[in-house]
């Protein structure tokens, strides 16, 4: 099973689960709720137990 | 949501129609108006962008009805009104895919997997008509006009990216003269001009890796309308290198017509009697995001990238027809299930003999758990059956075998031989390390396998029953056509 973990968006502060590889880099996330697009570090939290 | 049809002047366009095979979509969809289980219609507009259609379909489903909708007024995405209608759940009921196959509906339990796969068996070579006669092209859109955007695309479920197209696309091979159709969807990005695929498939993705070694954009058609025998035998599991418009064929009962595309000609043929074809290229390593998305195993799929193509052409019929798959639900379960039922269930025929049926229920989603019955198992027959299904479909999460007397078709009855003839000790077991799911399952890798017949190796009691004689001599409808009346006298 691939790695998940869950993001808060730091715009409309709801979360959403994205896939691994999007944890590091330079690939913006996309907020399903508001398209606010932001880095996963910038994520108001992130759940990334495994 | 209302029963009459006939406003939306969509289904009476049959007439002139494929005469040999399976029912094409209007044929199908003619034959079912007016029987409120199976079609109902939304004439008000609706926006498929917010919810409105899956909005219709939870209604639905939480009243445990499952018709086909059609919505004869939906917003395309930029909230202007649609030069589709948009049609949900065909496939939802088991009844109805016996029909499209050419069935009774009476035969959608063991004879429904059985038939597909004997009709995908045969395959049919596709046969090409001109441009001019492919009803697909009577209307092309391209250049700036050529985008998703004016398409009624769905979104389904609250945490979604956004909208979807979810029917199949097909690709052809690099240098090769065959072409796999794969369900993926499509979430229109930029002004529709572009969108990002889920393609998981193994066959397709192997595609790209091919054409992705030969760094050139790929030709890749999204079909977004078709003869329902045509997307039943878009999912077929055949191996690489099988042309799937011959097993689409065989399915229909009649050849797939195929027509020059409009971006690449007959270098890459599309369906000529689709209802709409979106042609498209994807970029060499250009990725997008896309999901989250609520996916087969009733969960999220989460965000990930994907592949991005870019519209050359979207080309549709006079009035076409929109189709989309309610995802999560029973008709993304039907979708799968009916394939993977005939070809194991044909495997275990060939290899056991004594294999009476083989059911993949909706509370494992047509994917993950599997029911099989059989006749007189010999010792050590029930777990070699679940031995050989995992080793052919390593997708199952569960399998379990019951005897034949137990209808595979009927969970309760699974779930009562299961609480009555299983000793987790002896019955079940527990296989490590198997291939890991795509899917996220708590069981991960790991498989359990059931043997729930009835214990052959100690006395054990049996079920009781009212001898089938008795049974035989009393006609039901005979004995209770008067019966209530005369009660209330």
């Amino acid at each position: 099973v691939k790695r998940i973990f869950w993001a808060g968006c730091p715009s409309c502060d709801r979360d959403f689960i994205v896939n691994w590889e999007l944890r590091t880099g330079t690939i913006p996330l996309r907020c399903p709720y508001c398209t606010h697009r932001f880095l996963a570090d910038e994520a108001a939290r992130i759940d990334e137990r495994y | 949501v209302s029963t009459v049809a006939s406003e939306a002047g969509l289904l009476a366009a049959a007439t002139g129609e494929a005469t040999e095979g399976t029912p094409t979509l209007r044929q199908y969809l003619n034959r079912i108006v007016g029987r409120p289980d199976d079609l109902r219609v939304v004439s008000r507009e609706v926006r498929p962008a917010d919810f409105d259609v899956t909005g219709v379909l939870e209604h639905l489903e939480r009243i445990d009805q499952h018709p086909a909708v059609l919505f004869t007024h939906p917003q395309d995405l930029r909230g202007r009104p649609a030069e589709a209608a948009l049609l949900a759940n065909l496939f939802a009921s088991r009844a109805r895919c016996a029909e499209m196959l050419g069935l009774d509906p009476a035969q959608a339990g063991a004879e429904l997997g059985a038939a597909y796969a004997a009709r995908v068996g045969r395959t049919v070579t596709p046969v090409t008509v001109p441009s001019a006669d492919a009803p697909v092209h009577a209307h092309v859109l391209q250049g700036d006009d050529a985008t998703f955007d004016a398409l009624p695309a769905v979104r389904h479920f609250e945490m979604d990216l956004g909208p979807v197209l979810t029917m199949a696309h097909a690709m052809r091979a690099p240098g090769e003269d065959f072409y796999n159709v794969t369900f993926a969807k499509t979430f229109p990005e930029d002004g529709g001009r572009r969108g990002g695929i889920t393609i998981h498939t193994p066959d397709m993705s192997r595609m790209l890796r091919e054409w992705a070694r030969r760094g050139e954009r790929v030709p890749i058609v999204n079909v977004l309308g078709h003869d329902p025998a045509f997307w039943l035998g878009s999912l077929a599991l055949t191996p690489y290198g099988t042309n799937e418009y011959e097993t689409i064929g065989g399915c229909m009962g009649r050849p797939v017509r195929l027509t020059p595309s409009v971006t690449w000609g007959a270098e890459v043929m599309v369906p000529a009697d689709a209802e709409i074809v979106v042609e498209g290229e994807i970029v060499p390593g250009e990725r997008t995001v896309v999901n989250p998305f609520g996916e087969i195993s009733r969960q999220y799929q989460a965000q990930e990238l994907a592949p991005v193509m870019e519209v050359k052409a979207v080309t549709f019929r006079e009035r076409p027809i929109m189709q989309e798959v309610y995802s999560a639900h029973r008709e993304h379960f039907l979708l799968g299930l009916i394939p993977r039922e005939g070809s194991i269930f044909n495997m275990l025929r060939r290899e056991l003999g004594n294999v009476t049926a083989v059911n993949l229920p909706y509370s494992g989603c047509g994917r993950f758990t599997c029911y099989i019955s059989m006749k007189d198992p010999q010792e050590g027959q029930p777990k070699l059956a679940a031995l050989k299904t995992l080793a052919a479909a390593p997708m199952f999460q569960t399998v379990v075998v019951v005897d034949s007397d137990i209808d595979v078709f009927k969970e309760e009855d699974v779930l009562w031989a299961i609480n009555m003839y299983v000793d987790p000790h002896r019955d079940i077991d527990l296989l490590k390390g198997m291939r890991e799911p795509t899917d996220f399952r708590a069981m991960r890798d790991n498989r359990l396998l059931v043997d729930a017949t009835r214990p052959r190796h100690i006395a054990f009691p049996t079920r009781p029953q009212v001898p089938p004689h008795v049974l035989e001599r009393i006609n039901l409808d005979e004995w209770l056509a008067n019966g209530p009346q005369e009660g209330n006298q």
